[in-house]
């Protein structure tokens, strides 16, 4: 199937860029780092993500790289990311293991006060296990706006959907991750409390 | 200019602890990647035509998606599908219709925001996923569908207290011996065939099977597990269980 994409030349691998396109080299040394957490981000395992990262952007390159226009490179690549990652995450469920506690334990080691390490490294792990637990295209839209910055307008633009269906899907994500927030700060805290009445004890 | 509604880490409405988890999301990276060392291989891969790339088609979105209707569908789906889920049974309450996010562009921006607090999401009226009916718990009986969503009464608050102090004990358990974990685990199962707690209680259980090396039941149970909670919060968990365990095949 020939795709279509929003925000660049149907597949023009072979052919002449646009002039004002932005190449895929360019764009992989700009935005290589935001592509490779975004893809951690959206369930693709610690040691895919350089993979990942690679196929995104020969993507991107296939498309004859990106032409400014109303989406911003980064949403512009996400969308990409997201069809890379979908399409792993089906081909590896059976022996997929998101969590990656290595990752999130390295993290701490660059936080000078172990306390505070501890607590980011659980922060971050509670963090990703609400948004593994979310629909693909609700999470993506999620950590773009939420933890990326990216607004509403240019994640519909990078998409090529209806900004309308960026909100919906914002508002569920939401619910989605505070009510398994609730739920994973709820056990956490119930075992504390008991732990601690123990110890009292 | 920004329709947008607040980030939930900004807003003084979300939680403080989500706040702050969501914050140092934003500014601690997840992976620092050798930039030098991936351009150079991408280079090689343009430069050799690359390999081809597996990736989903947009046509299966825009089927909905593209033709300017996907909102309005999602707010009448939000609207009227069965509850099936724990975590997203509480996604209607009576405090935030679902018809506040239909126009969200309309609506003043903490209309994207679930109108919910800390107390309300952990509230009994979000039992956890349940199976269908073919689907048999091992540790306990078939949990039956519950029969509404309604908020529990006063009186059932107390068994959610003990269900809370139940897991927290098998959690406890684990520290010290497998065997008592898992016995605690199904013991749960039995005193709160309805409960709120199910996931995390089948999660532990299967996280002591795993220890204990039962790699049989740990398939069949983690198999149930991924059926009746394919998007849970310990789903991940479970699978890298099941990956780690000798047998590649769960059935």
């Amino acid at each position: 199937m020939v795709e279509k994409h929003p925000r660049s030349e149907p597949d023009t691998a072979g052919s002449a860029m646009p002039e004002d396109a932005i190449d895929a080299g360019t764009l992989f040394r700009s935005h290589m780092s935001f592509v490779a957490n975004f893809v951690a981000r959206l369930g693709a395992r610690r040691e895919d993500v350089d993979d990942v990262v690679q196929d995104v952007f020969l993507i991107a390159h296939r498309h004859g790289g990106f032409v400014p226009g109303p989406a911003r490179p980064t949403t512009w690549l996400a969308e990409i990311a997201v069809r890379v990652v979908s399409t792993r995450l089906r081909t590896q469920r059976r022996r997929d293991g998101r969590t990656d506690d290595g990752a999130l334990g390295a993290l701490a080691t660059h936080e000078p006060d172990p306390a505070r390490a501890a607590e980011t490294a659980q922060q971050l792990r509670a963090v990703q296990n609400a948004l593994d637990s979310m629909d693909i295209n609700r999470r993506a839209v999620f950590i773009l706006f939420e933890i990326d910055g990216e607004s509403c307008v240019d994640i519909a633009a990078g998409f090529g959907i209806p900004i309308n269906t960026v909100y919906t899907r914002l508002h569920a994500a939401r619910r989605e991750f505070l009510n398994a927030m609730s739920r994973l700060e709820a056990v956490e805290r119930h075992g504390a409390s008991v732990a601690l009445s123990r110890s009292r004890a | 200019m920004s329709d947008d509604p607040p980030r939930l880490r900004d807003d003084r409405s979300t939680p403080a602890w989500v706040r702050e988890a969501l914050q140092r999301s934003a500014a601690v990276p997840l992976v620092s990647p050798d930039t030098a060392a991936a351009l150079a291989r991408f280079q090689s891969r343009v430069a050799t035509g690359g390999p081809p790339v597996a990736i989903a088609s947009r046509a299966g979105r825009w089927t909905l998606g593209g033709i300017g209707v996907a909102a309005v569908l999602g707010a009448l789906w939000l609207g009227t599908r069965p509850v099936h889920r724990a975590n997203v049974r509480s996604e209607r309450p009576a405090s935030a219709p679902v018809r506040a996010v239909a126009n969200p562009v309309t609506q003043p921006a903490p209309a994207l925001l679930p109108v919910e607090t800390p107390r309300q999401a952990r509230a009994p009226e979000a039992p956890p996923p349940l199976p269908t009916r073919e689907t048999r718990d091992p540790g306990g009986p078939l949990r039956a569908a519950p029969q509404s969503a309604h908020a529990p009464a006063p009186s059932d608050r107390d068994d959610v207290q003990r269900e809370f102090a139940q897991l927290a004990r098998v959690r406890a358990a684990l520290e010290h011996g497998a065997s008592a974990a898992l016995a605690l685990a199904d013991a749960g199962n039995r005193e709160f065939p309805h409960g709120m707690l199910a996931e995390e209680r089948d999660a532990l259980a299967i996280r002591a099977l795993a220890r204990l090396g039962r790699i049989a039941e740990l398939h069949r149970r983690g198999a149930i597990y991924l059926q009746r909670f394919p998007r849970g919060i310990h789903t991940a968990e479970v699978r890298q269980a099941l990956a780690a365990a000798p047998t590649a095949s769960p059935h």
